[in-house]
């Protein structure tokens, strides 16, 4: 309903204008996409506990996926850690290949990156840990800081399936 | 009911192995084999082209068996310490506690703790149990030394150590470990703790300037403009040593200071004085000269360096009336 | 973000002393007279700070940390699917993430140009791709002296080699230093010290490469130390040590003499290098032991004082006597004269002494309570290389010399005492450590006490081998402890030990002559987990047939099998499956070697009884008769059991005869 009431007078004027200009078209400012998901016809597209809550319920239902002092208050290096944010969570899934079913979770305590996820048991253990030899120590190069891997697996995808839409 | 056992066995081996049927129906001869409808093939067989395709089917990976979480084998009484020693992720299978988190629609029972990446996102702080505490800081105590006796209070400490000195540290989640606003440095002084005549007193306060609070007596210095905390440190003590020094310097052209440059009105050296010694040794000889009181003096300063108001005009009034002996 | 505003207070004194630290005098100091004689007055004493290193609080915080027994090593993942479950899982899995460590570095090493930027602050240099030289770099004599400061040897030797193309002049000192990283390593590349793993699970193939010579004749070292010129002590000691350490003997005693004619002054350090391969150069006992005595004279001659490294290289020079009583007696006189010397012995040395003295053929000494009594409760510090050898002797002496289970323990609290286990070895000396010690236990303690050290160390600590399983079975058939055998059973499938024959057949062993007694409460779910157990060990002995190590059915470890199903009287599936049993038994009897018990067919039989089911009776009574087995009894039971329809009777009459009905 705010929204609306600042909206009034703007779209007032622009009816005025509209009487002697062209029509006028763009995209719809209100209109909030990103982090929803559709409901499908036949009620089958698996959520996580986490794609289920939209994003505005972040802080109430659900929390961050990334932990970091960046965004305080002079904070330093925002852009920068918000860029390795994504490097790390693109490597992850791409090193683990189809592997992750969760977000994936990170935390920087002082120089040390904990990254945590729930990963798929699909994989024997053996190759499990070359990987998370490789990642640790990979990311660790990039970073420069040492990066440790919390995982937690389980036996099936449906294991982190919260609903069904 | 013995052969038909001989069948089951007989079917699944069928099914695993489709290729070694033939050769296994054999091994079971010793015993007749009777009809069995279930497993007469009634339909067509089916011509299996692609035969190779299905022998170039994907190994099927074979999962170990998973064992039980350790939560089962911990015991009652185990050093919690010892299994969560540091910060770390939630991990279901080793926090022996029925947690769970999640909010859920229509009182439904909120998501256990497995697979539950909402307490993967908390940090806990399970290696902060009381007991963990208490056994680091026996841990650490070795490093302490008692505090010194006499300064127990702040009042005793202060006297003894007058000069404050703060610096800030930051800890950021960075790969560095610098900040640049570590670099700020400040001290604080009272001025009574500094020992000064009149004239370095007043020079110090103008010397020193804006770092002087006057209303709590408080002589503060902050530096920021070297690059390190302990150059900074060492240009505050720099500054302070060098104003208090230069307080005591006077230097020839002090003696100039004319009345425009005073900061504010002396009775001493003003017409006032002039004035009132006049009016007081009228037609007085020169050994009977009397000086004005200094009641007089003082409200006469008050008026001009805080202004009028009713108090000083007041007051003024007093002291003019006694300095005149006029009775009301 | 946290913010620490640190309050930090100078005091009067401090700011007088900076205050009046200006060239005038003739100021007044800013502490009156009359605060300042009431300061010395209440004079306060501040306590001066307690010195630590940067890294002393994080230990202290450290070693609050106990050892947690339901969690695997740091180093693995601390998840029910990643947790090392055998010795080989163990393994491989800590290699398998070794492996990826050194595939990453690979990638870092191979992209360099990708790893160049700098985010760290201070930089951390580990994380930043190394200095490559080839044959075009610049190199100069600063940065040789720096490779050989970080031991990079074969970078060094390249940079080496470079500037002696180039002409440019290397000093002697340098050259020297050369020669000592070379001698070091005898000019090939260590196993990098990052690879923790490998090093851990780097078992016997270091100890095969000790046996021969493996110094380079002619190599680079030996170029180096004719470079120099004239020669020094450190150059002779240098090359003496390095030949002494890949065991070329005789050049390095032949360069020993010639620097003693040439009245070259040497350290202890070379003559210990000596002695430890006296042993190579003498054949006997006595000639041996003449050298050593000749090479401590010249020691003495020349004023060097012995130190631990002589002490336990002339230990290891005696260990290698035959004679017993000769070795016993120099290794007692030996170390009363270091003791004099005022040389603290080490873990190696008791090594030593435990070899001497507790040797196969000798008779049975008990130095070890005396070692015991001398280092317990001690910690130790690396010392010497043999010093991770003790523990795993230590328990090997306690276990087959004197079979003493109070000094085991002991021997444990030692280990276990401060940082004392560092020094265990090995994953390879662990494992020998831990073994002997359950083995002992086993043999000793009784079954309770037993699993409860079993419960601590197994799976996390120590995996029992297959052999040591045999022991722990043993002891529990010992003590008819058929409570404990579901428990095992179970470790025994996670170990991976059941396709050892012999393993199962003491499993079914133990579990069938110790008929559970049902009258007692603690036993009553026994007959249930024991028929879980066999069906189960079916099972795996069925699957295993596709596998390369395949365990084979013997009539004795089915009939077994079957005995445990049909105790297992509660349950109606347990019949069922012991039919099915039976059933295979019947089937395969040409390919099983043996045959069941007679008394396992007997019980199955009953057990038919019990559920009303003649044909598999008769076709038990059939099977016996077909593999000539007592059958009268059998048919008794059957005829006794049931009352029989005509087809079940004239069944009965065709296999046992007719004569039977009539006894």
């Amino acid at each position: 309903m705010n929204f609306l009431k600042k909206v009034l007078p703007i779209a007032e004027t622009q009816l005025n204008m509209a009487n002697k200009s062209a029509l006028h078209t763009s995209a719809v400012c209100c209109r909030v996409q990103s982090g929803r998901y559709r409901i499908t016809t036949k009620r089958d597209r698996p959520l996580t506990y986490e794609m289920a809550n939209p994003p505005h319920f972040i802080g109430h239902r659900k929390t961050w996926n990334s932990w970091n002092t960046s965004t305080l208050k002079d904070g330093l290096r925002p852009s920068q850690t918000a860029i390795e944010d994504v490097f790390i969570r693109k490597f992850i899934t791409g090193t683990w290949h189809a592997l992750v079913c969760s977000e994936i979770i990170i935390k920087r305590q002082h120089n040390t990156i904990r990254i945590a996820a729930i990963i798929r048991q699909a994989i024997s253990p053996r190759k499990m840990y070359f990987l998370i030899g490789y990642t640790e120590e990979l990311l660790s190069y990039w970073m420069q800081c040492p990066v440790t891997l919390e995982f937690q697996t389980v036996a099936d995808k449906k294991d982190v399936v919260f609903k069904y839409i | 009911m013995a052969t038909n056992l001989t069948r089951l066995l007989e079917s699944s081996i069928r099914s695993t192995n489709a290729a070694a049927v033939q050769s296994s129906m054999r091994l079971f001869s010793n015993q007749q084999q009777q009809h069995q409808p279930e497993d007469d093939d009634e339909e067509f067989r089916v011509l299996n082209l692609r035969t190779i395709r299905q022998q170039a089917r994907r190994r099927e990976f074979k999962k170990e068996a998973v064992q039980p979480p350790r939560t089962k084998r911990m015991a009652v009484d185990q050093d919690w310490s010892a299994v969560w020693s540091g910060p770390r992720s939630f991990h279901p299978a080793s926090v022996p506690l029925p947690l769970r988190q999640g909010y859920t629609e229509r009182g439904a029972a909120a998501p256990s703790k497995y697979a539950n990446a909402e307490l993967m996102k908390i940090p806990n702080f399970l290696h902060l149990t009381p007991p963990a505490i208490r056994q680091q800081c026996e841990a650490i105590k070795k490093f302490c030394t008692p505090w010194p006796k006499g300064l127990e209070t702040e009042a005793k400490w202060k006297r003894t150590f007058p000069l404050e000195v703060v610096t800030s540290d930051y800890c950021h989640s960075l790969p560095t470990i610098r900040n640049p606003e570590a670099r700020r440095v400040k001290i604080t002084l009272k001025l009574s703790d500094l020992q000064f005549d009149a004239h370095a007193k007043d020079k110090f306060l103008r010397l020193v300037g804006e770092r002087f609070d006057r209303e709590t007596g408080l002589l503060t210095f902050v530096t920021d403009r070297c690059p390190t905390r302990k150059q900074n440190y060492d240009y505050a003590l720099y500054l302070l040593t060098a104003c208090y020094h230069e307080s005591f310097v006077t230097e020839p052209w002090e003696a100039s200071k004319s009345e425009a440059d005073m900061e504010q009105y002396l009775f001493e050296r003003n017409q006032a004085k002039r004035s009132a010694e006049a009016i007081l040794n009228w037609n007085a000889s020169r050994e009977e000269k009397v000086s004005p009181p200094s009641g007089y003096a003082e409200s006469v300063e008050q008026l001009i360096n805080e202004g009028e108001n009713e108090y000083n005009i007041a007051k003024y009034k007093e002291e003019v009336l006694k300095l005149l002996k006029i009775a009301i | 973000m946290y913010l620490s505003a640190q309050l930090r207070l100078l005091s009067r004194c401090r700011l007088t002393r900076h205050i009046a630290s200006g060239n005038g005098t003739h100021y007044t100091i800013a502490a009156s007279p009359a605060t300042a004689a009431k300061e010395e007055e209440e004079h306060i004493e501040i306590p001066k700070r307690i010195q630590r290193s940067s890294t002393d609080l994080l230990q202290a915080l450290a070693s609050t940390v106990g050892r947690d027994s339901t969690a695997p090593h740091y180093k693995y993942h601390d998840d029910p699917y990643l947790i090392p479950m055998s010795n080989v899982a163990k393994r491989t899995y800590a290699l398998s993430k070794e492996a990826g460590r050194k595939a990453a570095n690979w990638i870092k090493e191979e992209h360099r140009e990708l790893f160049l930027h700098q985010e760290a602050q201070p930089a951390i240099e580990k994380f930043a791709p190394s200095m490559v030289y080839t044959e075009q770099s610049d190199v100069d004599v600063d940065s040789l002296q720096q490779l050989i400061d970080q031991g990079e040897l074969t970078d060094a030797t390249l940079v080496y080699n470079l500037l002696e193309q180039k002409g440019v002049a290397v000093s002697d000192a340098l050259k020297q230093s050369l020669l000592e990283l070379v001698c070091f390593y005898n000019n090939q590349e260590p196993l990098p010290e990052e690879y923790i793993e490998e090093r851990w699970f780097l078992q016997n193939s270091r100890r095969r490469e000790r046996h021969g010579k493996t110094w380079k004749d002619g190599d680079l070292a030996e170029k180096l130390y004719e470079a120099i010129e004239p020669k020094t002590p450190q150059s002779y000691a240098a090359l003496i040590r390095g030949m002494a350490k890949y065991l070329q003997c005789e050049r390095a005693y032949a360069l020993l003499q010639e620097a003693n004619e040439r009245q070259i002054q040497l350290d202890t350090n070379t003559y210990n290098a000596i002695i430890q391969i006296v042993s190579y150069l003498k054949d006997s006992a006595d000639q041996r032991w003449q050298l050593c005595s000749e090479l401590l004279q010249q020691m003495a001659d020349q004023q060097l004082h012995p130190n631990l490294n002589t002490l336990n290289a002339l230990l290891e020079c005696i260990s290698s006597f035959g004679n017993f009583k000769l070795a016993r007696s120099s290794a007692l006189k030996l170390l009363a004269e270091f003791k004099q010397l005022g040389v603290v012995p080490s873990l190696g040395t008791y090594y030593y002494l435990l070899i001497i003295f507790c040797r196969e053929r000798a008779p049975v000494s008990h130095v070890i309570v005396d070692i015991l009594n001398e280092i317990g409760g001690k910690e130790f510090k690396i010392q010497h290389p043999k010093d991770t050898y003790f523990f795993a002797t230590a328990m090997d002496v306690c276990r087959n010399h004197l079979h003493d289970k109070a000094l085991a323990k002991k021997v444990n609290d030692l280990l276990h005492t401060g940082s004392n286990y560092d020094l265990v070895g090995d994953s390879f000396k662990e494992s020998i450590y831990y073994r002997n010690y359950l083995a002992l236990l086993c043999q000793t303690e009784s079954i309770e006490d037993f699993m409860q050290t079993y419960d601590l160390l197994v799976p996390n600590i120590y995996i029992p081998e297959p052999g040591i399983m045999e022991e722990i079975l043993r002891a529990v058939e010992i003590s008819g402890a058929v409570d404990q055998v579901p428990r095992i059973w179970s470790d025994m499938v996670i170990f991976d030990h059941t396709h050892r024959e012999s393993l199962l057949l003491y499993v079914l062993r133990i579990m069938v002559d110790n008929r559970p007694n049902a009258e007692l409460p603690a036993q009553q779910q026994l007959p249930e987990q024991c028929a879980k157990v066999a069906l189960d060990m079916f099972n795996k002995i069925e699957e295993s047939a596709k596998r390369i190590r395949k365990v084979s059915f013997t009539g004795q470890m089915l009939g077994n099998i079957l005995t445990l199903l049909v105790r297992d009287a509660g349950n109606t599936s347990s019949f069922e499956k012991a039919s099915e049993v039976f059933a295979y038994i019947d089937k395969q009897q040409h390919r099983i070697p043996g045959t069941p018990a007679d008394s396992a067919l007997l019980e199955y039989v009953e057990a038919a009884v019990v559920h009303k089911a003649p044909t598999q009776a008769l076709a038990a009574l059939q099977y016996a008769v077909e593999n000539n087995m007592e059958t009268s009894a059998l048919a008794k039971c059957i005829h006794d059991g049931y009352t029989l329809s005509e087809v079940h009777l004239a069944k009965l009459k065709s296999l046992v005869g007719e004569g039977f009905l009539e006894k």
